[in-house]
């Protein structure tokens, strides 16, 4: 190759490099992040090592036993779905991994992860088994009563960054969960309604105390400041807290996955 | 030229950078924030490569949601030390492969003129816009392999280093890939030139 054709050819390179970048466009890019949040998909949770700490190392051995114990049915449990009779199981396993969990920032975590597989096993339901929706909905509202608990003792800590970090994600796992529910609202027959909107008053009870933490600023308009009142959201139901929930949610481009329940 | 890395949070091309790690662990777990993180901070790489490999923007937005999609199913699978934007690299090849196996004849040079841009905005983004659709037009023309090397070289600022590793050939190989595909480029260009 000459050098002119390489000077050519290095000239169209860059010009190449200058042509326009398109981003995804803005419905794509809402509709895409809804629908990714909003997926029915099971993820498996990947495996803490509490040893770590020697203290706790009988305490895990105990478990172990237990657990190898329970091997088999926890295993078939894992799956299971509210209204199931594994469902128990799996719950009791939730419950020893938040037991083993010491720092309360890391429970929040632990509280808030379980609340969004709830929700998904909400979603799950809802689309393949109807019939237990209101024992899906009463699971979803007792893992939200359970998030807002533990949100509560980290919240009368003193401020770390663990401890914002946490409550920060507790918020944000809020909004994005009343933009679901309010979904889930506008799909389902009048009988669960009521579930519905009882699950997004729990959940924005969360998202009012998350979105306030003692020592963080109000946001202009919170709840609580002069003059201030609650957001709407899209679907009707007002957020305390003054921030509107920023996930839109429509069922376009980027559904759920393939093999999931919703996915054309 | 600069070139960006694979994370574009300060890692190298080898390795991501930490709080890509974290994201990636805690996606991992099943938290869906941690892989709404990811995915805002990598959206936009994976809707360029969608476009400038497939014919029409519709193409392309379908391929964007597919590999994010397939992404979360993935997830468990995903070691989080790999460059998260390398999973997803690896996920869209196979899908824009699926996708132009499958798909019917596509949008032509010309069907792009025709159709010039419905973006909303001022008329030089617009016009940009349609630019990178004759561009795109141009690569479509390009072998499967040269196309991903230009669009991941020119169009992403990745090194020919990381193009090896993305692509699975040895660097030499790229830059040789890379120099038949601007020679091609050129040939592609200068035809639309003339044809306007």
């Amino acid at each position: 190759m000459s050098d002119q054709e390489d000077r050519e050819l290095s000239r169209l390179a860059e010009e190449i490099s200058s042509y326009a970048r398109p981003s995804a466009p803005r419905a794509l890019r809402h509709e895409l992040r809804s629908s990714l949040l909003a997926a029915p998909v099971a993820v498996t949770r990947a495996a803490r090592s509490p040893l770590r700490l020697a203290w706790l190392r009988p305490l895990a051995a105990g478990v172990v036993v237990v657990a190898l114990l329970l091997t088999g049915g926890t295993y078939a449990a894992a799956d299971s779905l509210p209204g199931d009779a594994t469902f128990a199981l799996k719950r009791a396993a939730e419950e020893a991994q938040v037991a083993l969990t010491i720092d309360d920032s890391v429970r929040l975590d632990e509280r808030a992860t379980q609340s969004d597989h709830r929700i998904a096993d909400l979603q799950t339901v809802a689309a393949t088994r109807p019939s237990a929706l209101a024992v899906a909905t009463e699971e979803y509202v007792a893992a939200v009563a359970r998030v807002e608990q533990a949100l509560a003792v980290v919240l009368s800590q003193p401020r770390t960054q663990a401890r914002d970090s946490a409550a920060a994600r507790a918020e944000a796992a809020s909004v994005d969960h009343i933009a679901v529910l309010q979904s889930l609202s506008a799909r389902l027959p009048a009988q669960a309604q009521p579930g519905i909107q009882r699950a997004i008053e729990a959940q924005q009870a969360v998202h009012g105390k998350a979105g306030n933490p003692p020592g963080r600023p109000s946001a202009p308009g919170a709840s609580g400041a002069p003059g201030a009142s609650a957001a709407p959201v899209p679907g009707g139901v007002p957020v305390p807290g003054g921030r509107p929930s920023e996930l839109p949610v429509s069922p376009g481009r980027g559904g759920p996955p393939s093999g999931v329940p919703g996915r054309p | 030229m600069g070139t960006a890395d694979l994370n574009g949070q300060g890692a190298s091309a080898d390795r991501p950078a930490d709080d890509e790690i974290d994201l990636a662990r805690r996606a991992r777990s099943g938290d869906r924030r941690a892989f709404a993180a990811l995915y805002d901070r990598h959206l936009d790489a994976v809707y360029r490569y969608a476009f400038y490999r497939l014919r029409t923007d519709a193409e392309a937005e379908d391929v964007t949601s597919e590999v994010f999609h397939r992404a979360l199913v993935a997830m468990p699978k995903y070691e989080p030390r790999r460059p998260f934007l390398a999973f997803l690299y690896g996920i869209a090849r196979h899908v824009v492969a699926d996708q132009v196996r499958s798909s019917r004849p596509q949008a032509s040079f010309e069907d792009a003129i025709a159709h010039p841009s419905d973006a909303e905005g001022p008329e030089d983004t617009a016009a940009r816009l349609d630019d990178a659709r004759r561009l795109r037009s141009a690569i479509g023309e390009l072998t499967e392999l040269q196309q991903e090397v230009v669009i991941l070289r020119f169009l992403e600022d990745r090194s020919a280093k990381e193009v090896a590793q993305l692509i699975g050939k040895p660097e030499s190989t790229v830059r040789g890939i890379q120099m038949r595909a601007l020679a091609a480029l050129r040939v592609r260009l200068a035809s639309q030139r003339i044809d306007q």
